[in-house]
């Protein structure tokens, strides 16, 4: 009410000071016929900038809070990219016929099951959050060949695919942090 | 302008559909048959390819309600029909539906069907 005030005021303060600056010329008509108008336009227009600001501050506030939610997403989907790995590099450094190698093998899949999951469902709601490539080279990194066969030779601390699994993992999360500095980096 | 939705729900109703969790195993694991036995190749041999011969129109494959996949299985039993079994590439882009949750898969399935050579191992 106190801001709606004080702008009529202003508004019939202007409106006066044209009407000085016209009673000049003009005998002060115009500012006569302007001065109702003004003071109901005053309170109008205090309305209208409170209005606007508070969907300006709803909507910032509601940015902020996906942004949050968005991080947590994030977050949880590289815990369980980093989950994924572990096992992957406890699983091929234990036998095949290891009953811990068996449940790593269903916990590899099951867990990068999830991660599809998650991933479908950040693409579901932002469309240029597509990370398929990035996760099937995951997958395939720590899936194909040898996995799941009763032929799978251990693999020493130094194989090549521990150095593979890594740096799918790095370009997985990497290509979701990208994503997300992309996001809120562009002030969209 | 068409529907994908409608034109998918149209496909699937005339094509015959495996659910591979209820008519294979929900447990799909490992490349060979000596891997054991829920592979890739018995996958392939057992289940895939009797449908293929059977239907003249489209299969669906349901990939959902598994407890996932590796990459050995997919690669065996879908870059197999090339590889193994004289399908062409072609052929089953045409024939071919499958449907998951997670697009990856399916993506990296097609990856697959499109780069095996046939007579050539991965």
């Amino acid at each position: 009410m106190g801001a709606a005030t004080s702008c009529g005021e202003i508004a019939s303060a202007c409106a006066r000071l044209c009407a000085g600056a016209n009673n000049a010329d003009s005998g002060g008509g115009w500012a006569r016929t302007m001065i109702p108008y003004s003071q109901a336009l005053g309170p109008l227009l205090a309305l209208v900038a409170i209005v606007a600001g508070w969907i300006w501050v709803s909507r910032d506030n509601n940015r902020r809070e996906s942004r949050k939610e968005l991080r947590v997403h994030l977050n949880e989907i590289r815990e369980l990219i980093g989950h994924v790995e572990d096992a992957a590099n406890s699983y091929f450094r234990k036998a095949p016929t290891d009953d811990e190698s068996r449940s790593l093998s269903v916990k590899i899949k099951r867990d990068l099951q999830h991660l599809g999951g998650r991933l479908a469902t950040l693409k579901a709601c932002e469309k240029t959050f597509n990370f398929d490539a990035h996760l099937m080279a995951f997958r395939a990194s720590i899936t194909d060949g040898d996995f799941d066969s009763n032929a799978r030779a251990v693999r020493s601390h130094t194989d090549r695919i521990f150095l593979e699994i890594c740096n799918a993992a790095n370009s997985l999360i990497e290509a979701t942090e990208d994503a997300f500095a992309r996001k809120y980096s562009s002030g969209s | 302008v068409a529907n994908p939705r409608a034109d998918l729900a149209v496909k699937m109703d005339r094509s015959r559909a495996i659910h591979i969790a209820q008519d294979f195993s929900k447990y799909p694991a490992g490349r060979f048959v000596s891997d054991g036995p829920a592979s890739g190749e018995r996958f392939r041999d057992e289940v895939l390819v009797p449908f293929l011969n059977s239907v003249s129109e489209t299969l669906t494959v349901e990939l959902d309600g598994t407890l996932g996949y590796g990459s050995s299985f997919l690669e065996e039993a879908f870059g197999g029909l090339v590889r193994e079994r004289g399908f062409t590439a072609t052929d089953l882009k045409k024939r071919l539906i499958l449907h998951s949750r997670d697009s990856s898969v399916e993506a990296e399935i097609w990856g697959y069907i499109t780069r095996a050579t046939p007579g050539k191992t991965p």
